[in-house]
């Protein structure tokens, strides 16, 4: 059941959930350049204490993120929600 | 879009126009795809690191190991994940590229090396590099992985769209060299991609690298079940720390086990080295000179080769087989508490051992302003070279008293207090300096993880040598100098005539001029001597301590303690603890600070800080310890 995309600021995607990137800040070309790109799936696989900086999987990549960086992306939630 | 037409022919069939050789070829690639596993694979020993002039890039240059190749030079650039000259590193990239790097001869053709594993955005540097216009040949690294993890890509359909070559390789292995020596030898025309999107636009690059993978027909490998269940571990809520820390404490203890005994045995053998050069020698002022001064100088340094390059050893597995990428995240919340990143942490940990190496691998730190801070802090961390004169001073001032049982006494606590005492000062400094001079608004930590590989000796090997010429040559040749000219002075007669010891000599003099300063801190002339020549190497204070009270501080340690009792009061004595603590009294620090900054306005500003800070401390610990210990 295809729900309502619901977009919220990457630091919110909880543990565990797939989401895809809708936009990144311009900016942050070197987030892009990672594979931050609008589009690609992400999901976050661990998170130290405090959950920063947090690790998230992106198309098969993992890259370390601070929540500052973070902060500059917005993901939408698929439909596959948990995996 | 759709793909390129297959009628195109495969891209192998565009024949070599005639057999023109190749001069210099550059190896361009983004970090961790392997690209140096490779340089190594293709040059071996015939390899030659420098600078690029202007720059704190480091130019690795090589000649191809193969049978009618070995006329063509390789070029080993900086990672970089794109051509966009925002980082120092990528501007070197594009600048030798483009020609524009003087000294540099510019590449007449490419390799492109890509991680197969993770090929998708990596595409996107292959638009930046195929529209450079030069023979290019694309090599898909790792491609064992790939297909060992149910991977798959079509390298002709691929060869189609980018218009070059595509060879599946894997540089640790050593498979698919066979067609890069035949790209080398007889290599193809310029390449002419089916399409190219428009290169500065960043998210049109991605779109046209996912169309570009696609027709490739590149399908990604199933993540790796061992780096799955590794990060499990490494980045657990929990066991990530413990991990982390148990790290550090091999790290830090074989540096100590293992390379304090390798380094003692250097030592001895150094020594015999000199005294068998001693023996061929005339006696008189020139052996005096040569060996007791300039040899025994160049030999207290270089008996931390053994330490340093087991360091980097240590330092080049971590770093091979993925594991100090999760170090980084581990760290790097502690470390932005005073403003670094979490990259800075191995820096400051070999700074323990050695200030040197340390500073030569901030390098993996891309934030220059972060760099900067790292370096100026990293010799505040208690090296071995100070280690000597803190035992030679606390067993002379400290009397050996249990404090918690067999497990800790006086003496290893007030050692210990000279460790947290640099490193709080180092932290203070780094806070000082992140929050005024070297203020970064956009320190964004974005670190990729690599998937966890076995290191491969040969790259290893190869690593640890170059470390080790860097330190040796660099380092050394300013050591040696310093020595030969300090050993020059200090058996420079000023008045009375003929050569003679240090008591007479011209550093005795600078002794005396800087006794007014060093007298409020209870030090008279000869620590000032001490101080002077220890400009070059902290441990040599001991050397020229034996000197002017005529003892062999070597063999007669014990004397020469009773002799500091003499001179020195508890209080003075912790003042020059402290000045032994933090002042730059390195030579080898102060070069590879100009080195690696490319500029002598840093090092000044942290001998100079250093120095101040020094003072300070060791003006304030004199007069607390003067009330205290009556």
């Amino acid at each position: 059941m295809a729900s309502r995309p619901k977009t919220t600021a990457l630091p919110d995607l909880p543990q565990g959930w797939t989401a895809v990137i809708a936009s990144v800040d311009e900016a942050l070309t070197e987030l892009m350049e990672v594979g931050f790109v609008p589009g690609a799936h992400i999901r976050p696989t661990h998170g130290g204490v405090g959950g920063d900086p947090r690790v998230y999987e992106v198309e098969g990549t993992l890259v370390a993120l601070r929540r500052a960086a973070a902060r500059h992306v917005y993901v939408t939630l698929s439909d596959e929600g948990v995996d | 879009m759709s793909c390129a037409e297959s009628i195109a022919g495969p891209v192998d069939a565009s024949p070599p126009v005639f057999a023109r050789h190749l001069a210099t070829v550059a190896l361009v690639g983004p970090p961790n795809s392997g690209k140096t596993t490779l340089f190594n694979r293709l040059t071996g020993l015939r390899q030659k690191v420098a600078n690029y002039p202007g720059v704190t890039v480091e130019r690795h240059l090589g000649r191809v190991k193969a049978a009618g190749a070995e006329a063509i030079t390789l070029l080993d650039l900086p990672g970089v994940y794109s051509l966009t000259p925002r980082s120092e590193d990528a501007r070197v990239a594009v600048d030798v590229l483009h020609a524009r790097m003087p000294g540099t001869p510019r590449p007449d053709g490419v390799m492109l090396v890509l991680d197969a594993t993770n090929l998708g955005r990596q595409l996107a540097l292959a638009a930046q590099v195929v529209a450079l216009g030069l023979p290019t040949l694309v090599i898909l690294n790792m491609a064992d992985a790939l297909h060992s993890q149910g991977g798959h890509v079509d390298p002709l359909a691929l060869a189609r769209e980018l218009g070059a070559p595509v060879v599946l390789a894997s540089a640790s292995k050593g498979a698919g060299l066979a067609a890069i020596f035949e790209f080398l030898t007889s290599p193809p025309n310029a390449p002419a991609a089916a399409s190219l999107p428009v290169l500065q636009d960043v998210p049109a690059c991605q779109a046209w690298a996912r169309r570009v993978s696609r027709c490739g027909g590149y399908r990604r490998p199933l993540p790796s079940q061992w780096t799955r269940r590794l990060d499990g571990l490494c980045l657990h809520r929990i066991w990530g720390p413990v991990i982390f820390l148990l790290t550090v404490l091999v790290v830090f203890q074989s540096i100590f086990l293992v390379g304090q005994p390798l380094s003692d045995m250097l030592q001895q053998v150094l020594e015999k080295l000199g005294a068998l050069a001693g023996s061929q020698l005339p006696g008189g002022a020139l052996k005096s000179v040569l060996i007791d001064g300039a040899w025994n100088g160049t030999a207290a340094v270089l008996v931390f080769l053994p330490q340093i390059m087991f360091l980097f050893l240590v330092i080049g597995i971590l770093e091979d087989s993925g594991y100090l990428a999760r170090a980084a995240v581990i760290a790097d919340r502690t470390m932005a508490k005073v403003g670094l990143n979490g990259k800075a942490f191995i820096p400051l940990l070999s700074a323990y051992a050695c200030a040197v190496p340390a500073i030569m691998a901030t390098r993996t730190i891309e934030n220059k302003r972060d760099r900067l801070a790292t370096i100026l802090i990293a010799p505040f961390m208690t090296c071995s070279a100070r280690l000597p004169v803190y035992t030679m001073i606390i067993a002379a001032f400290v009397p050996n008293r249990p404090i918690a049982g067999l497990l800790f006494g006086s003496r290893a606590a007030a050692m210990l207090g000279l460790y947290v005492l640099g490193f709080l000062v180092a932290v203070i400094t780094a806070r000082a300096l992140k929050s005024s001079i070297l203020k970064s608004a956009d320190s964004h930590f974005i670190l990729e993880l690599p998937p966890y590989r076995w290191p491969t000796p040969v790259s290893l090997g190869l690593r640890v040598l170059d470390r080790a010429k860097v330190f040796a040559f660099r380092a050394g040749t300013v050591i040696l100098l310093v020595s030969l000219a300090l050993a020059i002075l200090t058996r420079v007669p000023l008045h009375r005539g003929g050569l003679v010891g240090v008591q007479d000599g011209v550093v005795e003099a600078a002794g005396h001029v800087i006794e007014p300063v060093i007298s409020p801190l209870g030090l008279d002339w000869r620590i000032g001597v001490g101080l002077v020549t220890s400009v070059a190497a902290r441990e040599t204070i001991i050397g020229t301590l034996g000197t002017l009270n005529g003892i062999d501080a070597n063999s007669r340690g014990l004397e020469l303690q009773q002799a500091l009792r003499r001179e020195l009061s508890p209080a003075s004595a912790v003042a020059l603890l402290i000045l032994i603590a933090l002042a730059m009294q390195c030579a080898s620090t102060v070069a590879i600070v100009h080195r690696e900054t490319n500029s002598w306005r840093w090092p000044a500003l942290q001998f100079v800080y250093m120095g101040v800070v020094a003072y300070a401390a060791a003006y304030l610990g004199h007069f607390l310890a003067a009330h205290l210990l009556g």
